[in-house]
């Protein structure tokens, strides 16, 4: 073969760069500790890093749901344990007065402590967590127990902000339900009364009737004798589509909250409720049928009257309420273990996901380091030779 | 047969080796000029004596310069210039998009998109917390500005393309140009001199860049002239005469090139090797491969984002407003905003799924980050966006693959001409001694002539 002096440099310096091309790849993997430094490097690796990042994101916010589920749960449990033992403070006092050592001024002076329970039951169901009452379901707006006892009735019409309908709504007719029901209305037809077309729901604007109805006369019954009157002042005012308008119907008792569960995701497609609603704790339709507030209530008027029968008579309602807190509390117990279980599970998937992302991405230094020193020791016989290139020809035997 | 004759011949053999060694010391001077052919000289002998019945050769003459070079070896090269071209090219053009879109460090799109779905739960945890709702509003922004960046980015690369594919077509038709006016001189130069096999290795080095950008087909015509044509079989160059390429920008911001040879018709399908196929290819499939991909993402969640955000409730019991709006369908991704009036306000964000204001709507908006929207509903959002790096860079792997093992095959040629045409110096040394012997011993025959003579005269005188 020929060899030509071209062929000499261009071989040495090919040569020179492939050998600093791998040792500076080399090098950047050492200084960034990365197998990966780009996607190219590693196209599957890429496409793993980025999902592993992705759950491990999602992992730390299921973990602060979480977090945030336990404080509200431990609060929860804390205000159920606070009204158990006013219960059984009730209980004694209930007791003592049922006997006949007892007369109508004992009995007097007990009411006055029966209604300090009352207050104090009161300002432990109506007890918030940052900005929200722990025991109101989603309603938001006002304290859920109210202490005087509540006739069934219908709140005014509510009207969303952004609604383009600027006539008079009212609500009327007689709450017929048993339960506290939000109504929602929601304009589906633009225009005046004889135009506009609407749909309401009855679960507060989660679930619609299905059908467009027709409002024109004005007045649309919501079911359970609630009713929502619409004034378009002789036609002049006009509805917007998706208009909003809500009312809320409040079955009587003392509680004015809602029944909704409150939901926290923990997990990849699992939602905890974490909410305890009054309904659940402290009324009649509860796990064990106790209106709390109403038995409280009941005896303070009975030792008031000095009704002896009537104290006695509270001492089962009594009883079942304490059986009622506490079984909202070991509810609350139960998704506490729950949270524990999952955030146990978490913490596994976590170690998983955090191993399989190193295995992806991180460098083996041990192998680098040995790769990085031959490379070195390739780099520095290549420059030798480089510098040798030109050492040995003809000419050095020519005079 | 004289004695001065000898002189002719002593002559003839001083000029011979010293045109011998002039191109010996062209070949010397030129050991790295790139594409220069070493040249040869052919010596023969001329004139001749004839004593009684024989005759014998006296003199010498050099007839021509060889141009030593492998013509089979050279169109391989070109043939692979078209090669190294393109793949180099389509090389730096992917990395370009992927530096753009890889996400393998954090902080990119993922990053974001993440964010925005925490944001969601963070508020469904409060859907009354004004810092959460104003955190998911910067979260949805950061998002939205990603994706505008992704697609400027993408819009960047394209007009460089434009830049690119524009200098390529006007250092086209320049080397064409050379190769005409190399053509043109060939055919007025007369012979195999020296400055015609100049002009060859010139035409070859022209030829060589002009596949480089190009992928064209190209023969030598009868009378010494190249002729070029285009893939479709549009000439570029027929003897002197050149087509020029022209370009024009069509309606999606991108160029096509038109030949002069044909009218109204573009070129750009048979163009698909050299620099220009790989930028062509690049602004045509896959820098908007690229942008579906972002505007497909963007649109997905736009869609379904606003879908879940409209059942919703907002802060003041409306139903929810589209979260997010698209300006311009053709160009989704950059057009994609937070909608001003949750911007300016929000309360108008849709956290709840009843009027009483739960946070159930935001929780449901979060799971969406586990839907099955892309692909034919087989990939959830941020897997989509993973699979995207993936690819890109699945394609700088390959395309570095490809342009490495390019470069081994040019090296091979290369090496390879090196080899037949290259100048060897220890070769040109060896020659020069041979020459100079050849020099001296003519130089030798003129004293001993000389001698000759005054040994003649001398008879002469006596």
């Amino acid at each position: 073969m020929r060899v030509t002096e071209g062929m000499k440099f261009n071989a040495t310096v090919n040569n020179l760069f492939n050998t600093q091309g791998q040792y500076l790849s080399l090098m950047e993997k050492v200084a960034s500790q990365k197998r990966v430094n780009r996607a190219s490097d590693d196209p599957i690796a890429a496409t793993k890093i980025i999902e592993i990042r992705q759950g491990l994101a999602a992992n730390e916010q299921y973990r602060k749901n979480m977090d945030n589920a336990e404080a509200w749960l431990a609060v929860t449990e804390s205000k159920l344990a606070g009204g158990y033992d006013l219960l059984v403070k009730a209980q004694e006092l209930a007791l003592g007065q049922a006997t006949a050592t007892a007369n109508a001024t004992t009995r007097k002076i007990a009411a006055q402590g029966v209604q300090s329970l009352i207050d104090e039951m009161a300002s432990l169901a109506n007890a918030k967590l940052g900005d929200r009452y722990l025991f109101s379901g989603s309603k938001n707006g006002e304290e859920p127990f109210s202490t005087a006892l509540l006739s069934p009735r219908i709140e005014p019409a509510g009207t969303a902000r952004s609604n383009a309908f600027t006539g008079d709504v009212t609500s009327g007719g007689a709450f017929t339900g048993t339960a506290n029901t939000a109504y929602a209305v929601k304009i589906t037809g633009g225009g005046n009364l004889a135009a506009a077309t609407y749909q309401f729901s009855t679960d507060g604007g989660r679930s619609w009737n299905g059908a467009d109805l027709a409002m024109a006369g004005g007045v649309i019954a919501l079911g359970d004798g609630v009713t929502l009157t619409f004034d378009d002042a002789g036609g002049t005012k006009s509805f917007g589509e998706n208009d909003i308008f809500s009312v809320n119907a409040i079955a009587g008792g003392y509680y004015r909250g809602d029944n909704d569960a409150l939901t926290l995701t923990v997990n990849r497609g699992t939602g905890l409720t974490y909410n305890i609603t009054g309904e659940q704790a402290f009324t009649a339709a509860g796990s064990n049928g106790v209106d709390i507030f109403g038995t409280l209530s009941d005896l303070k008027e009975a030792l008031e009257s000095n009704d002896i029968g009537g104290i006695s008579g509270q001492l089962e309602n009594l009883q079942n309420g304490q059986r009622q807190l506490s079984l909202n509390q070991s509810l609350c117990g139960a998704k506490a273990s729950h949270i524990e279980l999952t955030r146990s599970n978490l913490g596994e998937l976590d170690t998983k996901l955090t191993s399989l992302l190193s295995e992806a991405q991180d460098a083996d230094l041990a192998d680098l380091a040995t790769r990085l020193s031959m490379k070195e020791i390739a780099l520095q016989a290549t420059y030798a030779m480089a510098g040798q290139i030109g050492d040995s020809s003809i000419l050095n035997f020519l005079k | 047969m004289s004695i001065s004759s000898l002189l002719f011949t002593a002559r003839d053999s001083l000029m011979s080796q010293q045109m011998a060694i002039e191109i010996t010391g062209g070949n010397i001077a030129n050991v790295d000029t790139p594409g220069y052919s070493r040249q040869r000289t052919d010596f023969t002998s001329i004139g001749s004596i004839s004593v009684k019945a024989t005759s014998a050769q006296v003199g010498s003459a050099i007839i021509r310069v060889e141009r030593v070079y492998d013509r089979y070896l050279e169109s391989q090269i070109t043939q692979q210039q078209q090669n190294t071209g393109y793949s180099d090219a389509l090389l730096r053009g992917l990395q370009n998009i992927e530096v753009m879109l890889d996400d393998t460090d954090g902080g990119g799109i993922n990053d974001q998109l993440n964010k925005f779905w925490s944001a969601w739960e963070n508020l469904s945890n409060a859907p009354g917390g004004k810092v959460e709702r104003s955190s998911l509003l910067s979260a949805a922004q950061n998002l939205t500005s990603s994706l505008v960046s992704y697609r400027q980015n993408l819009d960047v690369i394209n007009n460089d393309m434009n830049r690119n594919i524009t200098d390529v077509v006007a250092q086209i038709n320049q080397k064409v140009g050379e190769i005409r006016d190399l053509n043109a001189r060939i055919i007025e130069t007369p012979g195999d001199s020296g400055e015609k096999n100049l002009l060859y290795d010139k035409r070859t080095e022209a030829l060589k860049g002009l596949s480089q950008l190009v992928n064209i087909t190209h023969f030598d015509d009868a009378d010494g002239t190249l002729n070029i044509y285009l893939a479709n079989g549009d000439p570029l160059l027929q003897g002197v005469l050149q087509q020029e390429l022209s370009l024009a920008l069509n309606a999606d911001n991108r160029i096509d090139i038109y030949s002069t040879a044909t009218t109204g018709e573009t070129v750009n399908a048979s163009l698909t090797r050299g620099k220009l196929g790989a930028y062509l290819e690049l602004q045509n499939s896959i820098v908007p491969e690229y942008t579906d991909y972002i505007d497909d993402f963007a649109n997905t969640l736009a869609d379904r984002v606003n879908a879940l955000h409209a059942e919703g409730f907002d802060a003041y019991q409306n139903t929810g407003a589209a979260l997010f709006t698209i300006g311009d369908m053709s160009n989704i991704a950059g057009t994609l905003q937070v909608n001003s009036a949750i911007a300016a306000d929000v309360n108008r964000i849709a956290a709840a799924t009843s009027v009483s204001g739960d946070g159930e709507n935001a929780r449901r908006i979060a799971a969406v980050q586990h839907e099955l929207l892309m692909n034919n509903d087989t990939a959830s959002l941020n897997s989509f966006l993973a699979t995207v790096v993936g690819q890109i860079g699945s394609e700088v792997a390959s395309a570095q693959t490809n342009s490495s093992h390019q470069a081994l095959i040019m090296n091979q040629l290369d090496n390879q001409r090196a080899s037949v045409s290259g100048v060897s110096i220890d070769e040109e040394m060896i020659r020069l001694i041979k020459y100079q012997m050849g020099y001296n011993a003519a130089g030798k025959l003129c004293s001993v002539v000389d001698e000759m003579m005054e040994t003649l005269m001398g008879l002469v005188k006596a």
